[in-house]
């Protein structure tokens, strides 16, 4: 945090001092935003973000951001930090930190960036440029990293002024950081490294039809918790090849996505469908929404429905077995069975969203946002003993299996 | 007499035409609807491997983009947005009506447009938005 906040003093210093040789742009968005969920016993959670839960709060969603963008002839300075409160205390992140140089059609940029796992991954902190008031979390919520450090080749051409090309290669990059996993976890030093990506995007009249994939090698260090205990224990019964499957140790993850967006300046239609594929403790993950809206002047009326599955294999380990006849033998691998398919019980974040909401465009810059959602969860394998459960929808013990509405409401701004 | 420079002045406000211009130096010739749209989204930077700098008119913006873009001043913002915040691409250059003159004389790829008449022979037109 220091480090950022260093560099973002040194960048305001030589804007102040070149001011006369470079091109200076600030640029700031925010959103005001407020939400609650219609019952206790739940609690609505997001990476880096405060649980909703049965109590109108501002904090969640809520954050201010800015960007200082220096140019000189075909080089962009980009650097671009939010602030929102979380856990009782305001923080501060760098989300971009690059410099990008262009040439005709290419570019190359490099340093900090955010990494375009999803279609929207990129913007999703700006609120005021999407029609939602709130993303569908059951595809931009599959995986906490945001930023990474690396090198970016973009290339644009537009082909008889008919078709436009956007493509976007990353050869290398890596994200070392801190993440506050919603599950049992809790906060654990993350690494993803090897980072490659590629995303194409062609826009085709009122069409833009985008697809992006990437793979790393994530680790994650799970000393101290419950999956440390397990996967010694897995270990020490001499189940290492199991002890490995669900190591976080140089584990390959790899994301697909593909949209559709629609746009004829009446009717609006996005839609998304993503994949996360992983050799680990986390599940493979199939994830889609579809949003259609209406502009009716300054008002747009939508309705979305998003949906995440994980895989149901995922959560039982029928490898687990024994051919000895002892009791105590079979017992104790009993318990390891049960208590594996509870710690991987708390990795599902299966469910179903169906939200209506509306926009209103204010004014130039400043929209006003409503979003309804009613949230469905699915439960996969061995359920915990008291009935709670771990999702972005969370239970709490002795909780009904039964949708949970969540209000959002926001004022959202970009300048 | 009054009332018919009334409606004389609100038939030239409601039917006044308005012109893409560029420099005379410019080796472009003409420009099409779609082109002129794609060059201020930039989804276009050049044409002819000849690079192209739009700039706006803050007098006639909202017209411009009416009318070429299609697009609601609250839309190309909302587009600029994205683009800025992602650090792709930035709009282009708002300039008051009077200093439009000497952008194109200073840049000679710069292209911009206006419904009132500019009184140089530095500069052509080269599309006439209906």
């Amino acid at each position: 945090m220091k480090l950022n906040n260093i560099i973002l003093s040194g960048l305001i210093a030589s804007t102040t001092l070149f001011a006369s040789d470079l091109e200076t742009h600030l640029n700031y968005f925010g959103d005001l935003t407020f939400n609650t969920l219609d019952k206790s016993g739940y609690a609505y959670r997001h990476y880096g973000s405060d649980d909703i839960e049965n109590k109108v709060d501002y904090s969640s969603y809520s954050k201010l951001g800015g960007q200082l963008t220096l140019t000189k002839d075909d080089f962009d300075f980009v650097a671009q930090a939010t602030l929102k409160r979380y856990e009782n205390h305001f923080e501060s992140k760098l989300n971009w930190l690059n410099l990008k140089y262009t040439y005709e059609n290419f570019a190359i940029r490099a340093g900090k960036m955010q990494l375009p796992l999803f279609l929207n991954s990129n913007s999703l902190d700006v609120s005021y440029v999407h029609l939602w008031a709130k993303s569908p979390i059951e595809v931009y919520g599959i995986f906490p990293m945001k930023s990474y450090n690396g090198l970016e080749f973009l290339y644009q051409k537009s082909f008889d002024n008919e078709i436009y090309l956007d493509l976007q290669v990353t050869p290398l990059g890596s994200i070392k950081e801190d993440v506050d996993m919603i599950d049992s976890f809790g906060s654990v030093e993350g690494e993803l490294k090897d980072i490659k990506n590629i995303m194409v995007s062609l826009d085709v009249n009122n069409f833009s039809f985008k697809s992006t994939y990437t793979q790393g090698k994530i680790n994650i260090s799970s000393e101290g918790t419950g999956i440390d205990t397990l996967t010694s224990t897995l270990r020490q019964f001499g189940f290492d090849s199991l002890a490995n499957k669900y190591s976080f140790e140089n584990t390959k993850l790899e994301f697909f996505s593909f949209g559709i967006d629609y746009d004829n300046n009446k009717f609006i239609f996005n839609s998304e469908i993503a994949k996360m594929k992983s050799e680990s403790f986390l599940p493979n993950v199939l994830s889609y929404y579809a949003l259609a809206g209406y502009r009716i002047g300054k008002w747009t009326p939508f309705m979305m429905y998003a949906e995440n599955k994980n895989e149901k294999e995922h959560f039982t380990e029928d490898e687990l077995v024994t051919n000895s006849t002892n009791p105590l033998v079979v017992g104790t691998i009993a318990g390891i069975k049960a208590g594996l398919e509870q710690e991987l019980y708390k990795m599902n974040s299966s469910q179903k969203t169906t939200s209506i909401g509306f926009r209103y465009d204010y004014k130039q810059g400043i929209a006003l946002k409503f979003q309804a959602d009613r949230i469905t969860t699915t439960d996969y394998g061995t359920p915990s003993i008291d009935g709670s459960t771990n999702g972005f929808l969370a239970r709490d013990a002795g909780g009904e299996d039964e949708p949970a509405y969540l209000y959002t409401a926001s004022l959202v701004f970009a300048f | 007499m009054r009332t018919i420079v009334i409606l004389l002045s609100i038939n030239i406000l409601l039917f006044s035409d308005m012109n893409v211009i560029t420099s005379q130096q410019n080796s472009l010739l003409a420009v099409d609807k779609d082109t002129l749209s794609a060059i201020y989204l930039k989804k276009v930077t050049s044409i002819d491997n000849k690079h192209i700098t739009p700039i706006d008119n803050i007098a006639d913006y909202n017209e411009f983009y009416k009318k070429v873009v299609k697009k609601t001043p609250q839309q190309i913002h909302s587009y600029w947005m994205k683009e800025i915040f992602t650090g792709k691409k930035r709009p282009p250059k708002k300039v008051l009506k009077k200093d439009l003159e000497k952008h194109l004389q200073e840049n000679t790829t710069a292209i911009t447009y206006s419904t009132s008449k500019i009184k140089s022979t530095q500069t052509k037109v080269i599309y006439e938005v209906k």
